[in-house]
Parts: structure tokens; sequence; C-alpha cells
């Protein structure tokens, strides 16, 4: 009676055995680095963004995603895990897919922090608005300035910028950064231009001043409806928690195809 | 009556026997077709990518020439090399004037290496921008073409595809020639 109760048990222990080599044997390639699911505009794996940063920047890319149909990316890791630069953002590309499917205007911007790496990978659509060249110069000469100074928002806000200029030249960005990147010289013509545009505003100003309240309230209305989440400012970031998609940046891949496009770098 | 219907059932099974191969024989041939096109059509693409550098090579040697004069070889090597690219006609006539190709290229950029100048010129660092990443292009179409001519392969040679592929011969791979591995890279630091 005894040994028949036990046989039971046994082979239950048995078979919870194998279930957990099983379970063991399923996790194991999940060390490697994989590439993954993308589903917001900006992905700081590596943590260099502030919230704020990360929300302004996933809301204008996504704005300019859904005005353009070009969808630009922005990945950080802490580390490529020994995978290869190139190799890892054009299999992130190959899984999320980023642009239109027959336009292929996507692109991803990757930073790995742990190797200082950069990779800017450009789908076919695009190739043409950023040649190699032009992603080579926009690594050294915008993002890499500010890397260098462990500005790591500075550097993507400015490469994301010089991106979407170079993509739609036309395209007004509602805070656009002007200031040259660290390192490079100072605009001198600015100044001047500043004092130019004052006089003349308040020219203007003291012009329509006799026109009273209801010009002035149709021009409140019209600055309302263009982009004015863009300002990142109090409106926005106000009900929203910080993760996932909080900041209106939610994306899902449109289905691009790249073909090796793009250029790598450091700082 | 009878006889009726074994009549209708010997015309049933003639049916059968004669419509179920034709139709498995009009799928595999449309499946063949249609790898095979895709095959030729990633072809271009990497044919496009072949020609992309050849255009691009004239300008970095002329950059090149004016800090490096006295390297002749290098650059008659090259040019030698960027003919024969353009007259390969088989894929393995392509992937042999390509191994030639990269070697010669590899020279270049290992005499670069001796010319610190070069590199601080800024149309030779936009030159080897576009040279990496035609390079690189190279590499995603060249992979996208094998992965093709596998799987054409694979549907030719496996059963039951093999009893419909009448003529048709397994496809070449556009493989990495060794010396391109080793090639010398530059670095931008």
């Amino acid at each position: 009676m005894q040994f028949i109760r036990r046989t039971p048990r046994s082979a239950l222990s048995f078979i919870l055995g194998c279930v957990l080599l099983l379970v063991l044997s399923l996790t194991r390639p999940a060390l490697a680095l994989a590439p993954f699911t993308i589903d917001n505009y900006v992905t700081d794996r590596a943590g260099v963004l502030s919230g704020d940063t990360s929300q302004s920047l996933a809301a204008q890319l996504k704005k300019y995603g859904d005005d353009t149909g070009n969808q630009l990316l922005v990945v950080t890791l802490p580390s490529l895990e020994g995978e290869d630069l190139t190799d890892f953002t054009e299999a992130l590309f190959q899984k999320n897919q980023p642009g239109e499917r027959g336009k292929d205007n996507g692109l991803i911007l990757l930073v790995a922090m742990a190797e200082r790496k950069i990779r800017i990978e450009v789908g076919y659509g695009l190739e043409e608005a950023i040649p190699d060249s032009k992603a080579g110069a926009i690594i050294d000469q915008q993002i890499a300035p500010y890397f260098k100074q462990n500005d790591y928002a500075g550097g993507i806000t400015a490469g994301v910028y010089s991106l979407i200029h170079a993509i739609s030249p036309d395209y007004s960005l509602a805070n656009w950064n002007q200031s040259p990147p660290p390192g490079s010289e100072k605009d001198g013509s600015f100044p001047l231009a500043l004092i130019v545009a004052l006089m003349i505003a308040v020219f203007a100003g003291i012009g329509n001043l006799g026109r009273g309240a209801q010009l002035h309230r149709r021009r409140f209305r019209r600055g309302f409806s263009e982009p004015w989440f863009w300002g990142g400012g109090g409106g926005f970031g106000g009900g929203n928690s910080r993760g996932g998609f909080g900041g209106g940046g939610g994306f899902s891949g449109g289905g691009g195809s790249f073909g090796g496009g793009g250029a790598s770098g450091g700082w | 009556m009878n006889k009726l219907i074994g009549f209708l059932a010997v015309i049933l099974i003639l049916v059968l026997i004669i419509a179920i191969p034709f139709g498995m024989y009009v799928s595999y041939s449309n499946r063949f077709v249609r790898l095979d096109n895709e095959v030729e059509a990633q072809l271009k693409q990497v044919d496009n990518v072949l020609q992309r550098r050849h255009d691009l090579i004239p300008n970095l040697v002329n950059t090149v020439k004016g800090y490096a004069k006295h390297e002749k070889d290098v650059f008659t090597n090259l040019n030698n090399a960027r003919n024969q690219m353009m007259q390969a006609g088989t894929v393995k006539e392509r992937e042999a004037a390509n191994g030639q190709f990269e070697s010669a290229l590899g020279r270049l950029l290992m005499v670069v290496e001796s010319y610190p100048q070069l590199k601080a010129n800024e149309q030779f660092n936009q030159l080897m921008y576009e040279l990496t990443g035609t390079e690189n292009r190279l590499t995603v179409e060249r992979k996208r073409y094998n992965d093709f001519v596998k799987e054409y392969n694979n549907a030719i040679s496996l059963f039951p595809g093999r009893l419909f592929a009448g003529g048709r011969t397994k496809k070449d791979y556009f493989e990495v020639p060794q010396t391109a591995k080793e090639n010398p890279t530059v670095n931008f630091d």
C-alpha cells in the first residue's frame, strides 16, 4: 500500500523536473541581445534622456511621422552585448520596419552607450535625402560634439532635427534649436538679425495697436491650431505617465525596407 | 444502369489521375518561375550597388591622387579591377571580379593610412562614408540574393518539387571572397 502510494508522487516530481528543465532551456536564448519590438518613437533603454525630453522628442517624431509619413526612430542601448553595430541595427529595422510599404521612408538612429557607437540606418526611400556622407556628417558634426560633453539629450535632439531638416527642409519645427553644436564657431550675424526682427516686431505692433482686440483674438486662435504640444511645456506633460505609450509617441511599423544605407560613427 | 455508373466511375478516376498531377505541375512551375524572377530581380539590386561603387571609384582615386601621386600601381590595379567587375557576366565571374576589386581597394585604403593629411580632407571623408555605405549595401543585397537562391534551390531539389523541376538547375550563390574579409577598414578616430 505504501509502495503504491509513493509511485505517483515520484512520477509527479519526475514530470515537474522535466517541465522545469524545459522552461530553463527555453529561457536561455533570451540572454543574448535580440532585436526587440519597438512601440515608441523614442526607445531609451540606456536611460540617457530625461522623461520630459524623451516624451517631447517622441511626440515631435510622431507628429512628423503623421504629417509626412516618414518614420524616424530613436533607440538607445546600454550595450550591444557583443553584437555588431550594423548587423543589430539592421535586424532591428527588419523586425520593426519603420516607413511606409513601397515608400520605404523609415530611419533608425541607434546609440550604444558602452561601445560609444552611433549608427543611422536609412530606409531605401530616404537614401536620396540622406546619402551616407550626410548621415556621417550628422553623426560627426551634430551628435558627437554633444556626446563628447556627456550631453546625450542635446546630441540626440540635434541629430533628429538635422535629419528632419535634411529630409524636409520646409518642415517647420516649433522648437527647432538653432544654436550650433559645441565646438563649432558662433554665427556672428545672429544678434543683428535678432535686433532687426525685434525692431520689425515693435513697429508692426505699434501699427496694429489701434485695431483692437478682434485681430488679437483671431491671431491667438490660429496660433493654437499649430502644433501646440511641441513646446514640451506645461500643458502636455500633465496627466501622462512616463513609461510606455505615455508620451503619445506610440509607433507601429508600416512595412518599410532598407538596403544597408546610412553611416556609423562614434564619440 | 449499372454500366452507366461504371462508365462514369472510370471517367472520374481518369480525370483524377490526369488532373491532380497536372494541377501540381502548374502550381510548381509557377512557383519556380516566381522564385526565378525574384532571384533575377535581386541580382539586379546587387548590380545597382556594384554600379554605384563603380561610379564612386574615380572620385576616390582623384582625391587620393592629390596626396599620393607616386602610388601609381595601386591606382592602375584598382582601375583594372573596376573594369573587370563591369565585364563580369555570370554570378561566379562577378564573385571573382569582386574579390579582385576588394583586394585592390584594400590596398588603396592601406596606402591612405600613411597620408594623415588625407584623413583631414573633407571630400575624402565624405567619399569614405559613401564607400563604407556602399560596401554595407552590397553585404545586405548579396545576403538577400543568397536567401532567394537558397529558396529557389530548395524548391527545385526537394521532393515533390524535384519531380516537376524539369531542366532547371541550381543557381550559384554570390559568396564573399576570403580576401575581402581581411580588408583593412579605415578608422575615423
